[in-house]
């Protein structure tokens, strides 16, 4: 199926056509954030940039209802709180599907011994993903370095590929992909030129980006790579913030609470960072993970070796720059990753 | 390589460095002295990172690093904040005007010996400018490519190889157009040249919003916090929330909500501006770490400008009386006719 | 039901039947507890239920926590906690009392490898609210239908004060068998009888054990000083480090290998633990 194309002043005309099916989410600048609004007359699309926050939150939010219950001390009724909206996301970087494929991977395992999280699954099945590609990788992207593509189909249900006048829309051949197909005036089919015209787009896209190394995982032995002196200097100015694992889309980790009022309660999740000292402390007191330089070393080893360690080798980064554009004191994966990969990974 | 490419943004970032080379030039001459003889066992200030804007706080110990160590206006941090703990050896701090504040509060509290354990390298400072306009005006911090600053003006590089220029003036932080003591009062001052009508162009007062509207506007409160994400970047970056436990970092309490609905922020937000009530410098890092654009300052201001109007008391200006809320008793009668 | 795949979150009705303060101290408390609905039962002990597992206690309201399964599949539907108060969902479960219900998940992670064990001498070593698992790993193999195929069985169990032991009727009733060896000692005691030894467990284990050879394998569970410091006499006796087995306590929440916060290093102990043994241990980097 060749991919269809349409006039950019059109978009908007084939966002109404994708409302019509289900809730449109477009990322929209306010107050100078990025973020991803419901698609309305009064939020005007903001393509192109790297949303502050990630489609994270659209599969693992940020706060999120597990089970609602009414309990007393003589009965307990359950009740659990399965999404079930379905909405369309368009615009998202293709980095963040890559992401979300990783998140699965931990969430929703195939294997029968693991168990498989529902809300995430749950969401991934009503969650439709259009990709925007980066004909201009920025400064802080190296989604090339860790398997990625700019252009990356993985994760996503269709992608779009900026022409300067005109946007060329791909489907990925998922389930729910020809729904995506435009109708009426807007169904046309592009031409061979059109085709060509992606490809260069997508070339010279690649071409900034396989400047920047690929990231390999080191082989050296834990023991080692866990007394290395990076880790100390890294914690002399990292602030120990959520920044990092907030923003960043493949950090999966939360918490889980309990609120009661009245004889009905809820238990839900939210979004929790191994770089606060709760996350790890004991009742008693005793944390495994008592300082900053514990805590940093965490952070990247659990992306750049643990779980490559439990997923074929794959990392859990995708490049998307987030976290090296808005750590407040400059603390930067990819220094660290070929830092660590000096120390013994096998280096291309 | 990754090494190269590194390389490639220490250079573009040590460009925008140089138009403060002076200063830079003096912070590392002095660095290189009291490291070499020995009279500080290293050098708090700031180095260029990978990306233009990016300075990293460092501990220069070695001549090496020392060498590294710059300054210009994106030296955004407080380093007052990256202090070691007391008692270690005595070290040397580059301070700017917010800096030097968050010092002299430290040293009031009893955290520091700003005499015998801390030797201030101060800074007259000009004003830092505001990332995230800048990040704005070239439409995403990620088009950013470098940063040059001449004179009044900004020069921004873009990714797709064009050129912003910009204003200065108005890419200056809100934090610093409020600042009220650009110029430490400490004995070295390593840009002593520096003259009056410089230093009062960052002293405009100039007020975004008092905060007491936020007590009679909960619409204004709401929208202002409510891209909140609970990340603690403004608690971790302030100087002055260096509580071992602070109220957020315990599970056993019921009082606080942890997650990020809208209760659990204001709950935050109100509780740490009480717990700064009264030491706030207003130097701004919170806001500058906040990846969310939130004026986090707003919400001090008007406990501050109470504590300063019934005691007296400026936050890290004065220094002859002890911190209000260490030396604050109700009396009981009051207390019990209220 | 239609749903194929089970939701990880839902959780059992369980009653509480009995209360029973364990300590002199009235910080360890012991619930007995059952199944509201038989169903939930035939699943949970279906589940191959082996002592070592832990499940994860919820109190509406409060929180879920891990806590060791105390009793034995082999006490079938009864499911006993020996419960250390130290926060907000333990100090809540203090003041819980008969006849109430609470929820259940589990049983999680993997219990002590039995298969692997028959026909071993097992020395199980213990004190405080972590000799749960103990307890339940006892009565497993002091059953009728396991005892044969374990070797020589020893207990050594430790606490500051006489007050302070667990599980005094049990005791009671091991001691009399001539099949198992129990030793229990404390710290200090004002009574002598006897009954005790007095010196902490490490030195009890330096003082009555026997030299052993690679068919011996030692189960330690307890605070982190007596792991600690019965590392050595273990050594000295000649358990090898893949015969000493722990069971590690990381802060928990999911419970299925999800929220990330029980890893040491590559390994998450919520799922692929939380019994390890020595020499697997020493390979995690030193991150607990
Ligand atoms: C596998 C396993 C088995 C355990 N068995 C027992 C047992 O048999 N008896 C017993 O008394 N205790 C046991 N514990 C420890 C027990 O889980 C903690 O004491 C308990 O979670 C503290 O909860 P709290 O709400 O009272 O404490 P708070 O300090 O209020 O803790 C808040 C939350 O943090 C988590 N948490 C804090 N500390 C721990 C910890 N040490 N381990 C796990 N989660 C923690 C819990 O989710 C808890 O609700 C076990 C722990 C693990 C991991
Ligand atoms: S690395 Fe940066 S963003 Fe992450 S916790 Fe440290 S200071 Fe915050
Ligand atoms: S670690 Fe940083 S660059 Fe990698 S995916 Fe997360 S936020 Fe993006
Ligand atoms: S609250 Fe913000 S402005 Fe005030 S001292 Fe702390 S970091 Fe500076
Ligand atoms: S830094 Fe910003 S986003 Fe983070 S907690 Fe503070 S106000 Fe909220
Ligand atoms: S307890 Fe959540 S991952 Fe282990």
């Amino acid at each position: 199926m060749r991919p269809y194309i349409f006039n950019k002043s059109n978009l908007s005309a084939y966002l109404k056509q994708l409302d019509t099916v289900f809730e449109v989410w477009i990322p929209v600048t306010e107050n100078g954030i990025t973020t991803f609004n419901l698609f309305n007359k009064q939020n005007d699309i903001d393509l192109g940039k790297i949303p502050r926050t990630s489609v994270k939150s659209f599969f693992l939010p940020q706060h999120e209802l597990l089970m609602e219950y009414s309990a007393s001390p003589d009965s307990i009724q359950l009740d659990e709180c399965l999404p079930s909206k379905k909405r369309i996301i368009f615009g998202v970087k293709p980095c963040e599907g890559r992401a979300v494929k990783l998140n699965s991977q931990l969430l929703v395992p195939e294997t029968k011994y693991q168990k498989q999280d529902l809300y995430f699954k749950a969401n991934q099945q009503n969650t439709i993903l259009i990709a925007y590609g980066c004909n201009q990788p920025g400064v802080g992207c190296f989604c090339r370095s860790t398997g990625g593509d700019p252009f990356g189909k993985t994760g996503l249900d269709a992608i779009v590929t900026d022409l300067g006048d005109r946007l060329l829309l791909e489907t990925t051949g998922t389930e729910i992909s020809n729904q995506l197909i435009p109708k009426n005036d807007l169904n046309e089919e592009a031409t061979e030129s059109d085709l060509t015209a992606a490809e260069q787009i997508k070339k010279n896209a690649c071409k900034v980006l396989d400047e920047r190394s690929e990231i390999k995982v080191s082989k050296e032995n834990i023991h080692t790579v866990f007394d290395l002196e990076i880790w100390k200097e890294t914690a002399m100015r990292c602030l120990n913030c959520g920044i990092c694992t907030y923003l960043c889309p493949t950090c999966s980790c939360f918490d889980m609470m309990d609120y009661f009022e009245d004889g009905k309660g809820s238990q839900s999740r939210c979004w929790d960072s191994c770089m606060f000292s709760l996350f790890t402390q004991h009742s008693l007191g005793h944390n495994p993970r008592p300082s900053k330089k514990e805590r940093v070393r965490q952070r990247f080893l659990h992306k750049l070796r643990y779980y490559p360690e439990h997923h074929n080798g794959e990392i859990s980064c995708v490049g998307c720059g987030r976290c090296v554009l808005h750590c407040p004191v400059n603390i930067d994966i990819r220094e660290i990753a070929d830092r660590l990969s000096l120390n013994g990974g096998e280096r291309g | 390589m990754w090494q190269k490419s590194c390389d490639v943004w220490f250079v573009t970032t040590l460009l925008a460095a140089d138009n403060m080379k002076e200063i830079t030039q003096a912070i590392r001459e002095k660095a290189k002295l009291l490291l070499e003889e020995n009279k500080v066992k290293g050098v708090l200030g700031f180095t260029p990172g990978t990306l233009p804007m990016a300075r990293r706080p460092i501990l220069a110990t070695t001549l090496e690093q020392a060498e590294r160590l710059c300054w210009d206006e994106f030296c955004l941090m407080n380093l007052a904040n990256f202090i070691p703990p007391r008692g270690q050896e005595r070290i040397a701090v580059v301070a700017k005007g917010c800096d030097w504040r968050n010092l002299i509060v430290h040293d009031l509290e009893g955290r520091i010996d700003l005499e015998n354990e801390i030797e201030v390298l101060g800074i007259s400072c000009k004003g830092m400018l505001d990332t995230e306009k800048i990040n704005q005006s070239a439409n995403g911090a990620e088009r950013v490519v470098g940063v040059i600053c001449n004179g009044d003006e900004v020069q921004i590089k873009l990714v797709d190889g064009k050129e912003l220029i910009l204003e200065k003036d108005r890419l200056i932080r809100q934090a610093c157009r409020e600042c009220r003591q650009p110029t430490p009062d400490s004995s070295i001052i390593l840009n002593n040249s520096i003259n009056d009508s410089d230093k009062q162009k960052s002293i405009v007062s100039e007020h975004a919003f008092d905060s007491s509207d936020f007590l009679k506007n909960i619409d204004l409160l709401q929208s202002t916090f409510k891209e909140c994400l609970m990340c603690f970047a403004c608690r971790d970056a302030c100087p002055l929330c260096y509580c071992d436990s602070c109220f957020v970092d315990t599970e056993k309490s019921h009082w606080l909500s942890h997650s990020s609905t809208l209760e659990g922020l204001l709950d935050f937000h109100f509780l740490r501006a009480h717990h700064i009530a009264g030491r706030c410098t207003s130097c701004g890092t919170c806001e500058s770490a906040c990846p969310m654009n939130i004026p986090v300052r707003e919400l001090v201001k008007k406990l501050n400008h109470d504590v300063e109007e019934t005691t007296g008391y400026i936050p890290g200006i004065t220094k002859d009386m002890k911190p209000p809320k260490s030396i604050f008793k109700p009396s009981y009668h009051e207390h019990k006719n209220r | 039901m239609e749903e194929s795949v089970a939701n990880p979150y839902q959780k059992y009705p369980v009653r509480i039947n009995s209360v029973y303060n364990e300590t002199e101290d009235k910080r360890l408390k012991t619930f007995g507890l059952s199944f509201v609905n038989s169903e939930d039962s035939d699943y949970f002990f279906s589940q191959s239920f082996q002592p070592g597992q832990y499940a994860l206690v919820w109190i509406p309201g409060y929180g879920e926590i891990p806590l060791g399964i105390a009793s034995a599949p082999t006490e079938h539907n009864k499911l006993v906690f020996t419960v250390n108060k130290t926060g907000k969902v333990t100090s809540k479960l203090h003041t819980l009392t008969e006849g109430m219900l609470i929820g259940l998940r589990g049983p999680l992670g993997n219990g002590y490898p039995w298969e692997k064990l028959k026909g071993k001498n097992i020395f199980l070593i213990g004190g405080g609210c972590a000799f749960s698992t103990l307890r339940s790993s006892i009565k497993y193999l002091l059953s009728p239908e396991n005892r044969q195929d374990y070797n020589d069985i020893w207990i050594v169990h430790g606490a500051r004060t006489p007050g302070m032991l667990l599980y005094k009727d049990n005791f009671k009733e091991w001691r009399k068998r001539d099949d198992v060896k129990v030793h229990i000692t404390v710290d200090s005691t004002s009574l002598a009888t006897g009954e005790y030894h007095v010196g902490n467990v490490p030195f009890v284990l330096k003082q009555e054990l026997p030299t052993v050879d690679e068919n011996s394998v030692a189960i330690v569970c307890g605070p982190p000083m007596m792991i600690k410091y019965s590392i050595d006499p273990l050594k000295e006796k000649g358990f090898l480090p893949e015969n000493v087995l722990f069971s590690l306590e990381n802060k928990m929440k999911c419970g299925i290998g999800h929220c990330g916060r029980c890893s040491i290093g590559k390994t998450c102990i919520c799922t692929e633990g939380p019994v390890f043994s020595m020499a697997e241990v020493n390979e995690m980097p030193d991150d607990y």
